[in-house]
């Protein structure tokens, strides 16, 4: 086993990497991280030039695992993504249907802009997201392990797009909201890549059987029971908060709760479950869960306010 | 057993005798408390022992209930909710698991049972209780008591002369309560003189009832309730009365005043 200052020094390692590419962003890519500890898949919100879709390709360069990008659009079809059966045909003449895999056969999966795509479509991750398998036909493909889809989506232009359906959003573990960089780090963005381009030198600090390794470990992670009954209680309390929220978390959000705690523990090189981590994993666990009651939009509140009023 | 978990119960022991070692001292204050009562009173000391039991039985009970971990680690910070996690996982054995148990043993190795002993708020108790043996030593050497304070008052009233008390007993023995009272020599406290009742005799000089002379056909009446009969009202003074004619006055007058000149 490697220690846990080693499994601490692996991530500062990836941090450290990342940072030849993206300027800040650490809470963005380390919820990043978090999701991909858990084996779940992240939903990333924010405007559009945050350097998004650069920190998920720069990280699966560093994990040293398949990476693949899928820009939706209104019309992008389910075959798109799976693949689809076409014609092949042999030396001998002899045609026969062989399955070409879509972009979903990769690590990780980049699904820009997923609220652009049709529900059609949207479902077609479904599968793949929650089994981590794909059915073509009659026939069913697992996913090579391990397997994330991290999914990006506008705040801002709504017209043409098709939000999330709730049933959609709840599997995905987290919901990361990518703020703007500060002052110094725009600035710092700017010096980089408003001058001459630079060879930048990823070295892969991850290998698959690495990422499954602390997948597994990741689990392993001991936490007390007050606080698993303390993470049980933000929960059930979106469920009772009627006078803010309209519909609560599910249980899948305990269990997410818990996991992701575990995960942000494990990345921070600690060997249990603190309080601390829980309040900081509540936010993006359950912001994409519960649905806001009009007195808490007449109340200017957000999730993440309503949120916090949950938190001790 | 795991090296934690006799750790953990090591932990426990400690814990336990601490909590009840304050709860007794708590208790010890009910106790000396209860004592002073008791000392103002003619009971037996014995009994303040029932309200320290009862204090040290309820106050043991809940103080026990509500031992936790989250109290050492409050004290030890460095075991802050690993503790916790550890003494809930014990059941476990994953990599993880082994070696947060062997950093919060190496942690626990360093505390000691006077971490959890707070000497302020032992030193506050350890005052109250000297002041209070303070207070009873002090009471028990002006030897108050209540009960003595009252004794004392009646035999003050028993040490005032019959003579005093005549005026009072001629004033109510045939009126108001003594009325009613089938006890001629009305109240008992005032009857009594050192322990010994009074013997009183009516002087059988003074009745003019001749049994001789008794007419059989006397005529019967009835007494009624409110009007007492006059011819049996005493006066209590008339024993000690003389019946000297008037004529007769001047001369003893005399008579006396020249004894008292010659003495």
């Amino acid at each position: 086993m490697k220690s846990i200052e080693q499994i601490r020094a692996t991530f500062d390692q990836i941090f450290k990497e990342i940072g030849k590419v993206v300027v800040g962003q650490e809470e963005m890519l380390k919820h990043t991280l978090v999701s991909i500890m858990c084996n779940s898949n992240a939903l990333l919100e924010s405007y559009p030039g945050l350097a998004k879709t650069l920190s998920i390709s720069t990280l699966a360069r560093i994990m040293d695992l398949k990476f693949s990008r899928i820009q939706s659009t209104p019309d992008l079809l389910p075959s798109d993504i799976t693949g689809t059966y076409i014609i092949e045909e042999s030396n001998s003449g002899k045609k026969s249907f062989k399955f070409q895999p879509g972009p979903i056969f990769s690590n990780i999966v980049l699904a820009d802009e997923i609220n652009r795509a049709t529900p059609k479509t949207q479902s077609a991750l479904l599968e793949a997201m929650q089994e981590k398998q794909v059915t073509v036909g009659n026939t069913t493909y697992p996913l090579e392990q391990p397997f994330f889809v991290l999914a990006t989506q506008n705040p801002i232009e709504q017209e043409g797009t098709y939000p999330l359906p709730e049933a959609q959003s709840d599997r995905f573990l987290l919901k990361i909201k990518v703020g703007y960089p500060s002052v110094d780090e725009e600035l710092e963005i700017v010096n980089r890549y408003a001058e001459a381009l630079k060879n930048i030198n990823l070295k892969p600090v991850l290998k698959k059987d690495h990422i499954l390794y602390l997948q597994n470990l990741t689990r392993q992670v001991p936490v007390a029971n007050d606080l698993k009954k303390y993470a049980v209680d933000i929960v059930t309390k979106t469920r009772n908060k009627k006078g803010m929220i309209e519909y609560g978390a599910s249980p899948r959000a305990s269990i997410g709760l818990i996991l992701a705690s575990k995960a942000l523990a494990l990345i921070e090189g600690r060997k249990h479950v603190s309080k601390e981590d829980i309040n900081r994993m509540a936010f993006p666990i359950l912001r994409h869960r519960i649905l806001l009651s009009f007195e808490a939009e007449r109340n200017n509140l957000d999730e993440d306010s309503v949120i916090k009023q949950m938190l001790r | 057993m795991k090296t934690v978990e006799k750790a953990l119960i090591e932990l426990n022991k400690a814990l336990l005798v601490v909590t009840l070692f304050t709860c007794f001292l708590d208790s010890l204050i009910v106790f000396m408390l209860a004592y002073i009562m008791i000392l103002f009173f003619p009971i037996s000391w014995i009994f303040a022992l029932f309200p320290f039991l009862f204090f040290f039985l309820g106050h043991a009970t809940n103080s026990v209930k509500n031992i936790s971990y989250t109290r050492v680690e409050k004290l030890v910070p460095s075991l802050h909710e690993k503790l916790r996690t550890v003494a809930d996982n014990l059941d476990k054995h994953n990599e993880l698991v082994e070696s947060l148990n062997y950093d919060v043993v190496k942690k626990m190795r360093e505390i000691k049972t006077s971490y959890f002993i707070n000497f302020k708020k032992i030193g506050k108790r350890i005052v109250v209780l000297g002041v209070m043996a303070f207070v009873i030593i002090l009471v028990s050497s002006y030897n108050v008591k209540f009960v003595e304070i009252r004794e004392r008052f009646v035999e003050d009233l028993k040490e005032i002369p019959l003579e005093d008390l005549k005026p009072r007993i001629g004033a109510s023995s045939f009126s108001g309560k003594g009325f009613d009272d089938p006890n001629i020599f009305g109240e008992e406290s005032i009857a009594e003189l050192s322990n010994l009742e009074l013997d009183l005799k009516l002087n059988p000089s003074r009745t003019e009832i001749d049994i001789k002379n008794v007419d059989e056909n006397v005529e019967k009446k009835e007494f009624e309730e409110n009007a007492f009969p006059v011819d049996i009202e005493g006066v209590a003074d008339a024993t000690f009365e003389e019946s000297i004619p008037k004529e007769h006055e001047k001369i003893v007058k005399n008579y006396f005043s020249q004894i008292s000149q010659s003495t």
